[in-house]
């Protein structure tokens, strides 16, 4: 697997459940994909109805969301090199396979601090976007 | 338009008219009064932040629990079912529900599906994503929402419907038979942040039926002297019958405004006209609730070791949901250093804008009115935690909120024309739950043994002043005497109650050049009475007072100098709710692996295992005569 595939795929899948902490009202602790889909709810309000304090949980939340997603690509990124240098082939292919099953795994269990939810203040991947 | 409002409450008048005349007296009419115990703080599913969270309760389910009915608590199961029911061990004398009156219509709209505005965005982020909902809608203030239609006016419509269920429920709850076993007031709370989400949040009480067509909220009414004067033009001068008092609640979150000594709507000093009109309007002030007590802060203008009680860490409600911008409470924060301004702002224009009296109450967004005991560990939901479909195995409030208090009144009988009337002379007190009954009289010539005195109060009222009052010119009838007596809360047979540890007086005073003073002083009871609780188990141990009571003579009482005197009365240590909720969950701090997720709060050191459950009077005032 090439580096570029590989920072790809680590990449995505930190986007989809690694849980990273942020404050959208409430301090959540879940994946940026859920950020962004939060932001994305509170754009559609502010379109919508306007408003400051919807205006500045919208820029709350945007902030957060750059921020998260460029550490992450950096970090994926850094992890993906140190892969291709360190490891053998083989190796590279299970470690990688071993992190992103890992972490898969870890989410489907309730991994995250979710109080903007309505129905579980604890959640899985599952249950992150109902 | 303004041919219509005058219709609607020509209306009101002829509609509301018969229902005050058909008030049966009531059988007990006690001229020497009564305690009442009730809970002026009352929030159903109309409120933004309750619904928001799931409650279901409505007014009239709310009343039923306030007279002693069980009633279903959400979460609700798939099936409908509730997962938890609640009752008061002891029902109330009276109530009032005050939802949020800011958002009736927007809340009404997003839960109709045949309303205009139903499939805004906005709702249905709310019915969706309530929780996010609650923040993109509390913030808002005017203008509306765009589903609100032009000027707001479909929101402005809608509101009447919950208005008119509260209205509706108080009157199907109010006791008229002669028995008035109970009473109810039509409420509301306005519901108004400044700066950094500082509350100035007000409960606005009404007498009677005779209400405004819709409250004023404090999107219209954005000041509490635009507060002031709508409760003028649109109840007190414009329906016959009508008026209302307004209670302010919560100045420890309040950012140092809600006492501020400004005007808020120009920002200038108070003057006379100001100080007379809000201490008209303001009669009370709720000194005690599921957020907080706001008598005093230790180490913040008092060294007052009892003021350490619930107090919360921060200063605003921006310090609740966001850590970093945590400021800890200022003196003016709390009702104690208001006492001592309003003396010296009182000194100066001969207005005192501080002459308020103290009430407790639940502030529950559950709908259960006088849920406030210790015991109580299913949380009370004010604007905290959603609880989601099950009952998350975590505690069910932010671990610093406790559950609230009581309002006590001496009337002479239980109805709205004797309860309100105490509340407007202040006659009324504040307990953090237990039924502690309370008295203080003060006079020149009050006798030195009305302690005892099966005739204390009639000897009392006839030689002194209650609280609440201001006490005349001196005489030279005596030295000025202090009664103060308290009756500890005998419980019920499975839950009985907490015996007293102390009485206290509070005194404040002025010196010369028009700084504040404090005195504290014990005038009955034994601090050091050794009694004591196990946090572990919750037993209690020692011995404590069944009741105390004291005349005590104010050695250091100056004719030149103003002052004010309140009394508190201290029970002996018990185990605070959440000491109770850790312990049921099986948390040991000493053993990190029981202390799990949620829990995380029961190993705060800063936070009391133990609390000495209390009743704070109202004040007396005693003002040179110049």
């Amino acid at each position: 697997m090439s580096p570029g595939n590989t920072r790809r795929l680590l990449f995505a899948t930190a986007l989809l459940a690694a849980p990273v902490p942020f404050f959208l009202g409430e301090p959540e602790l879940a994946p940026v994909l859920r950020l962004a889909f939060l932001s994305t709810l509170v754009a559609r309000v502010f379109v919508a109805e306007g408003g400051s304090t919807t205006g500045t949980l919208l820029g709350i939340g945007l902030v957060q969301l750059f921020v998260w997603t460029g550490l992450l690509f950096l970090a994926t990124g850094l992890v993906a090199r140190v892969l291709d240098r360190l490891s053998t082939d083989r190796a590279r292919v299970a470690t990688i396979a071993a992190l992103v099953v890992g972490l898969l795994g870890a989410s489907l269990g309730d991994l995250y601090d979710t109080p903007l939810s309505s129905t579980r203040a604890r959640s899985s991947l599952l249950h992150l976007f109902e | 338009m303004r041919w219509r409002s005058g219709a609607w409450a020509l209306l009101l008048c002829l509609l509301a008219a018969p229902a005050l005349a058909e008030r049966t007296p009531c059988a007990i009419h006690d001229p020497q009064r009564r305690p009442w115990f009730g809970d002026l703080h009352v929030h159903t599913r109309h409120s933004l932040d309750a619904s928001t969270q799931g409650t279901r309760t409505s007014p009239r389910d709310a009343y039923r629990f306030a007279r002693g009915d069980e009633i279903d608590l959400h979460p609700f199961g798939p099936d409908g079912r509730p997962q938890r029911r609640a009752k008061l061990d002891r029902p109330l004398d009276f109530a009032a529900v005050t939802d949020h009156a800011e958002l009736f219509g927007e809340v009404h709209i997003c839960n109709t599906p045949d309303a205009p505005g139903y499939d805004s965005t906005m709702c249905r982020v709310y019915r969706g994503w309530p929780r996010l909902a609650f923040f993109l809608m509390n913030g808002r203030g005017a203008p509306r929402f765009d589903f609100c239609g032009p000027d707001g006016r479909n929101c402005v419509e809608a509101a009447r419907g919950p208005w008119q269920e509260m209205q509706q429920a108080a009157e199907e709850a109010y006791d008229r038979s002669s028995e008035c076993r109970f009473t109810s007031f039509v409420g509301y709370e306005w519901t108004k942040v400044v700066d950094t989400a500082s509350n100035l949040h007000r409960n606005v009480i009404f007498r009677g039926a005779e209400v405004p067509r819709v409250p004023a909220g404090a999107t219209d009414a954005r000041t509490p002297r635009a507060l002031w004067d709508a409760l003028d033009a649109e109840c007190r001068e414009a329906i016959p019958g009508c008026d209302a008092l307004v209670i302010p609640h919560n100045s420890n979150l309040s950012g140092g405004f809600m006492f501020a000594p400004t005007r808020l709507h120009d920002g200038a000093a108070i003057d006379a006209a100001h100080a007379r009109r809000r201490a008209a309007n303001e009669p009370l002030v709720e000194v005690m609730q599921h957020k907080g007590a706001s008598e005093c802060g230790l180490g913040t203008g008092s060294e007052d070791e009892l003021c350490n009680f619930e107090l919360l860490p921060y200063d605003s409600f921006m310090g609740r949901f966001l850590p970093l911008a945590r400021r800890q409470p200022a003196a003016i924060n709390f009702a104690r250093t208001a006492l001592g301004e309003g003396l010296a702002i009182g000194a100066r224009l001969g207005a005192n804008p501080f002459a308020f009296g103290l009430i407790g109450s639940t502030d529950t967004h559950l709908g259960t009115p006088g849920l406030a005991s210790e015991r109580w560990t299913g949380g009370h939901g004010g604007a905290g935690i959603p609880l989601g479909e099950v009952i998350p195995d975590a505690l069910l409030d932010p671990i610093e909120y406790n559950p609230g208090g009581l309002a006590v009144l001496w009337a002479e009988e239980n109805s709205r024309e004797s309860l309100f009337a105490a509340m407007r002379r202040r006659e009324a007190y504040a307990t953090s739950g237990p039924r502690i009954v309370l008295r203080l009289f003060a006079g020149f010539g009050l006798p030195a043994d009305l302690c005892g005195d099966s005739a204390f109060a009639a000897r009392a009222y006839e030689s002194g002043v209650p609280m609440g009052s201001d006490l005349p010119a001196r005489t030279d009838a005596g030295p000025l005497r202090i009664a103060a007596w308290a009756l500890g809360d005998p419980g019920t047979a499975s839950e009985p109650g907490t015996p007293l540890q102390r009485l206290q007086v509070i005194k404040l005073f002025l010196d010369a050049a028009g700084g504040v003073h404090e005195q504290v002083i014990d005038v009955a009871g034994d601090a050091g009475n050794g009694a004591d609780v196990d946090p572990l188990t919750c037993t209690t141990r020692g011995e404590g007072f069944a009741q105390l009571c004291r005349v005590w003579t104010d050695p250091g009482f100056d004719a030149r100098v103003p002052a004010v005197y309140y009394a508190r009365a201290v029970e002996n240590p018990t185990c605070r709710w959440s000491t109770r909720a850790c312990n049921a969950a099986g948390i040991d701090c000493g053993e990190p692996r029981s202390v799990r997720r949620g829990f995380e709060g029961c190993c705060d050191a800063s936070i009391p295992q133990t609390i000495q459950e209390r009743a704070w009077s109202s004040p007396i005032w005693y003002t040179p005569q110049h």
